[in-house]
């Protein structure tokens, strides 16, 4: 029993150092990578002077992401003249706690048999194996769902009580953008379950791990393209991220729903749409893009096509498949950033008429279609 | 009423007027730098030749009075080229210095040089080299190589002040101005040859370099001198040429003094005390409200003034003789009633000064106590009239003892400790306010507001009500 | 009802389908990165901009306007005789000279006693140097240490308009008088 608080406490340590350690991560990206992408330089102004000497450490401007945090945690903590006190202080733990639980019923590895990991902690661990991930549920992707569903509040609430027209009118905007986006990621979701017939997030990546056609690895994203790309869509609309930053465009709503909101809680708001990157990579790294797995590795060793193998130590593949994950995930973040500097705003109508007119029959058409496909091949 | 053409145009001239005086007077523009109405002509320059009608050569219009039916030309191609002669003689060894000339911006050569001057001089000879700053005396500065001996400055010391101390010695290039063997140019109305030298050769020492003149504007006030109560033209740095990292307190400075030209009081000139006016209102200032030696606020030191006034039994009034016929109204109306008005002297003849002349310098040193007569009488204070209060308007500290009265004091220039007064309330200058002054003929000349108050000054018209 | 606008985008089926076009953007978008990303990986510089204040342009244009200078005369005086031309001409009425009278150099019994430039307001049209009649000012191509924390602290004064690149070839040169000009008689 001690074995699996133990595994467990490790697991919720590493999920949240993983969340909170990429977003900070992507903060960066974005500025560098925006950057790159323009024929600039990008944020290098902070530095660590190693002491005694006039040495700079620069590291590319990774030091902003601390001068950020330091800057909003000392800055003046402004409050409006609102009479609700007590929603405005709520709305930003309401927006950044659901995004943090939605990573809880991520896979963010295959099976792990502590025992089988060093000699050492055989005698500690015996043979018990675990599932890598913080809450096993059976209903992984109506958890997720569900979440995501809270966030909308936290948004409302912040613009709602700033007591703010930019903020009330951003907040509206959040709240018809996200609950139109919802269901259509629903739609897309609902066909992906029907593929491969559970809800549970690990099952999915299970089921991934096989081969297409002999040589392709069954990711979903090839099972399910079209719902990819809903999906896709959907989770950057959620996320209220260019092109979908109505909520928040600076040149009509000043800042949108947190127009009022400064130092720490303004940055949970930033850091929340930082986490929620993260989590949408995830989850699409988890449904579409095969979680964990690499081709041809199974939990023994790679396994080629052509039937030639390579056997591994359990280590070696527990950490394989992490560093897989993570990889996964950093470039799907990237490419959210990609996308994001890229494109331009959609106009507010025409944000209702894509998520209403497009995406949601597109949904419908891929879920009426997989239903027929399935009950036609089972 | 003689009737001539100028320029095709029918003229109306006086009898014994000069062609060049009517044409002035009609707006028709004559070039020249020796005349002056003030001063008798000399026709020397000859920068106002003109064509006259059936005489063969061109005659200067400065010496040529008006005769009936006179046809005068003054912008045909001839004319135009005598002034290009002229002024290339002029130039001849004028050293072109404008641009560190003082009398650039308001110079009659600079102007003429660019309207009929041509641009470049013909001569290949060096210019004659004469004494550059030359201490004509220590108000004035003289700069030989630019004087063009035009004269006024000559004439005026033998026809307007009378002191015959200037004359042009030498002949041909080496001819110059000089003080005559009196020596001295110590003359009280000295400082006028600057503002009539129609070039930069005379220089005030004391504005020399201080500014350029287009970065100043004139404000029409009145010298406090004297009763005579003369227009002067104050100059104060123009708004868009305000200073900053030199110094703020230049953009509240008065630059220098000139004469406005008023025909009633004082005609184009002033004496040398008016060209010194800045400097007297750039002495010390009170500045604080003080009560019983302590800074206080206006409001307190007001409310102190108002107390003193109300317990006092036997109040009496010196009212200044600085004081604006507009502010010696609102005295009167309201305290005029309730005090015994004396008038007061705040200044007296300074020890050597001119005390009184024939043209303009009069005896009493202070510009409005012929107003203050007219109002209150003439009713200097004594002591022995045995007042508990005094109401003491005015400068000037060490004047009478007050002999154990409260003393209340508006003042405007001293120091602080110098005022020895139950309540002192700061009051501003003539340069700080519009108004008027009534000189000793009766005469009211009004002047206009140079510069804002500094904030705890009070205008004592406005106090009076406040007093009450 | 929606207004037709005279530019309204015709667009084919394959715009209106959007996603097409999209990846077309993010493939122009992604290989400029790459293009970048590779020159910073080979370590070259994959930017156009410069790190300002480590990176100093070296390519102005020979005719770019930057930081003034006030020219001095061979014995180091400087060369301006304080005329206030270029502070009359400026027309962000950025220059303010204070003129000092000096008899012992009779060339130039004017010269100025503080020369000040207010490069918070200067715009760097040149005019000051245009109408300088002396050769006393001039505008270099470089524009060092600008930057300041304090709009009322960007004055630049006599003393680093001369030195900070000091210049002592002004075009325009006095000859020394043969005879003192300051003579006084008897």
């Amino acid at each position: 029993m001690i074995q699996d608080l133990v595994v467990y406490l490790l697991f919720i340590g590493y999920a949240i150092g993983f969340m909170l350690g990429l977003a900070t991560l992507f903060t960066w990206v974005e500025r560098k990578q925006s950057a790159v992408m323009a024929d600039r330089i990008g944020a290098n102004r902070c530095y660590i002077r190693i002491p005694f000497t006039n040495v700079r450490l620069v590291a590319w401007g990774l030091f902003h992401g601390i001068a950020d945090g330091a800057k909003m945690l000392l800055k003046e903590n402004f409050t409006p003249h609102t009479y609700d006190r007590f929603c405005y202080n709520l709305a930003p733990w309401l927006a950044a706690a659901p995004v943090l639980l939605v990573f809880s019923v991520v896979p963010f590895g295959g099976t792990v048999t502590p025992g089988r990991l060093l000699p050492q902690l055989h005698a500690f661990f015996g043979e018990r194996s675990y599932l890598m991930q913080v809450a096993s549920l059976d209903a992984g992707i109506l958890v997720v769902l569900s979440l995501s569903g809270i966030g909308i509040l936290g948004t409302m609430l912040a613009g709602w009580s700033s007591n703010n027209k930019f903020s009330l009118l951003g907040a509206a905007r959040a709240a018809s953008q996200m609950i139109s986006y919802e269901v259509a990621m629903g739609l897309a979701l609902i066909s992906l379950v029907v593929t491969y017939g559970t809800l549970d997030l690990n099952g999915m990546v299970t089921r991934q791990s096989g081969l297409l056609l002999g040589f392709l690895p069954a990711w979903g994203i090839f099972m399910q393209p079209l719902a990819f790309l809903l999906f896709l869509t959907a989770a950057i609309a959620e996320n209220k991220r260019v092109p979908f930053d109505l909520p928040e465009c600076e040149s009509e709503l000043v800042a949108g729903y947190f127009t009022e909101y400064t130092a720490m809680k303004m940055g949970l708001f930033m850091l929340s749409e930082f986490i929620e990157i993260v989590v949408v990579s995830a989850l699409l790294v988890t449904m579409f893009l095969g979680g964990y797995n690499l081709p041809y590795l199974s939990a023994g060793g790679f396994v080629l096509p052509g039937g030639a193998s390579w056997a591994l130590p359990h280590l070696a593949v527990v950490l394989l498949q992490v560093g897989t994950f993570a990889a996964k995930v950093i470039l799907a973040g990237c490419f959210q950033i990609q996308v994001r500097w890229s494109l331009p705003r959609f106009r507010y109508d025409q944000l209702m008429g894509f998520g209403w007119k497009f995406l949601l029959p597109l949904a419908a058409l891929n879920l009426v279609v997989t239903a027929c496909v399935r009950w036609w091949t089972l | 009423m003689i009737e001539l053409k100028i320029d095709n145009k029918m003229v109306a001239a006086n009898e014994g007027e000069t062609v060049l005086q009517a044409a002035l007077r009609h707006g028709i523009e004559i070039p020249h730098f020796c005349y002056h109405p003030c001063l008798s002509i000399a026709g020397n320059c000859r920068i106002c030749l003109v064509k006259v009608g059936g005489r063969p050569k061109l005659m200067p219009s400065c010496n040529l009075a008006v005769a009936p039916n006179m046809e005068i030309e003054t912008d045909t191609e001839e004319v135009a080229e005598a002034r290009r002669a002229v002024m290339r003689f002029i130039t001849l060894n004028h050293p072109g210095e404008c641009g560190i000339c003082d009398k650039a911006g308001e110079c009659r050569l600079q102007d003429y040089h660019v309207r009929y001057g041509e641009p470049e001089p013909i001569s290949i000879e060096p210019k004659s080299r004469k004494p550059k700053f030359y201490d004509l005396s220590p108000r004035i500065l003289l700069d030989n190589e630019r004087c063009i001996l035009c004269g006024c400055c000559v004439r005026f010391t033998q026809e307007v002040s009378g002191s015959h101390q200037l004359g042009i010695v030498e002949r041909g290039s080496h001819a110059r101005v000089e003080r005559l063997e009196t020596g001295a140019f110590d003359d009280p109305y000295s400082d006028n040859v600057i503002g009539l030298c129609p070039v930069g050769a005379l220089l005030s020492r004391d504005f020399l370099y201080r500014s350029r003149v287009w970065y100043l504007e004139p404000v029409r006030s009145v010298c406090t001198g004297c009763s005579r109560c003369c227009s002067v033209n104050v100059w104060r740095r123009n708004r868009h040429w305000h200073l900053r990292a030199l110094g703020e307190e230049l953009n509240r400075t008065a630059y220098r003094v000139t004469p406005f030209e008023n025909p009633e009081i004082n005609g184009p000139w002033i004496c040398n005390k008016g060209y010194d006016l800045h400097r007297f209102m750039a002495r010390q200032r009170v500045l604080q409200p003080m009560i019983a030696g302590r800074g206080a606020s206006v409001e307190e030191a007001l409310a102190e003034a108002r107390r003193l006034l109300s317990e006092s039994i036997n109040p009496a009034a010196l009212v200044s003789a600085h004081a604006s016929n507009e502010e010696l109204a609102a005295f009167q109306a309201a305290l005029g009633p309730r005090l015994a008005v004396y008038s007061r002297e705040d200044y007296r003849p300074a020890p050597g000064e001119a005390v009184e002349d024939g043209l303009l310098i009069r005896g009493v040193k202070n510009p409005n106590s012929y107003g203050v007569q007219a109002l209150f009488g003439h009713r200097p204070y004594g002591v022995i009239n045995g007042h508990d209060l005094l109401l003491v308007w005015g400068d000037n500290a060490e004047d009478t003892s007050f002999d154990g009265a409260r003393v209340i004091r508006l003042a405007s220039f001293g120091t602080q400790q110098e005022f020895t007064a139950d309540v002192l309330i700061p009051v501003s200058t003539t340069f700080e306010r519009s108004g008027s002054f009534s000189n000793f003929e009766g005469k009211v000349n009004r002047f206009d507001k140079v510069f804002d108050k500094p904030e705890l000054v009070q205008h004592a018209g406005e106090l009076f009500g406040r007093l009450a | 009802m929606r207004k037709d606008y005279w530019n309204k985008p015709e667009m084919g089926l394959w715009e209106r389908l959007y996603i097409f076009e999209v990846i077309r953007g993010l493939c122009i978008t992604g290989s400029v990165f790459l293009g970048n990303m590779w020159k910073w990986l080979t370590f070259r510089k994959g930017a156009l901009t410069a790190y300002y204040p480590e990176e100093l342009r070296s390519d102005y244009s020979p005719n770019n306007r930057g930081r003034h200078v006030l020219t001095q005369r061979d014995n180091g005086q400087v060369q301006c005789v304080s005329c206030n031309m270029c502070a009359t001409v400026c027309p962000a009425y950025a220059i303010e000279i204070l003129s000092t009278a000096n008899f012992a150099d009779p060339c130039h019994p004017k010269a100025p006693e503080r020369f000040e430039i207010d490069y918070s307001r200067c715009i760097f049209c040149g005019f000051c140097v245009e109408a300088c009649p002396e050769d006393a000012i001039r505008m270099v191509k470089e524009v060092p240490d600008f930057p300041g924390f304090d709009r009322d602290r960007m004055w630049a004064g006599m003393d680093l308009l001369m030195n900070w690149r000091p210049m002592r070839d002004p075009a325009k040169h006095y000859p020394t008088p043969q005879a003192p000009l300051r003579e006084v008689p008897e």
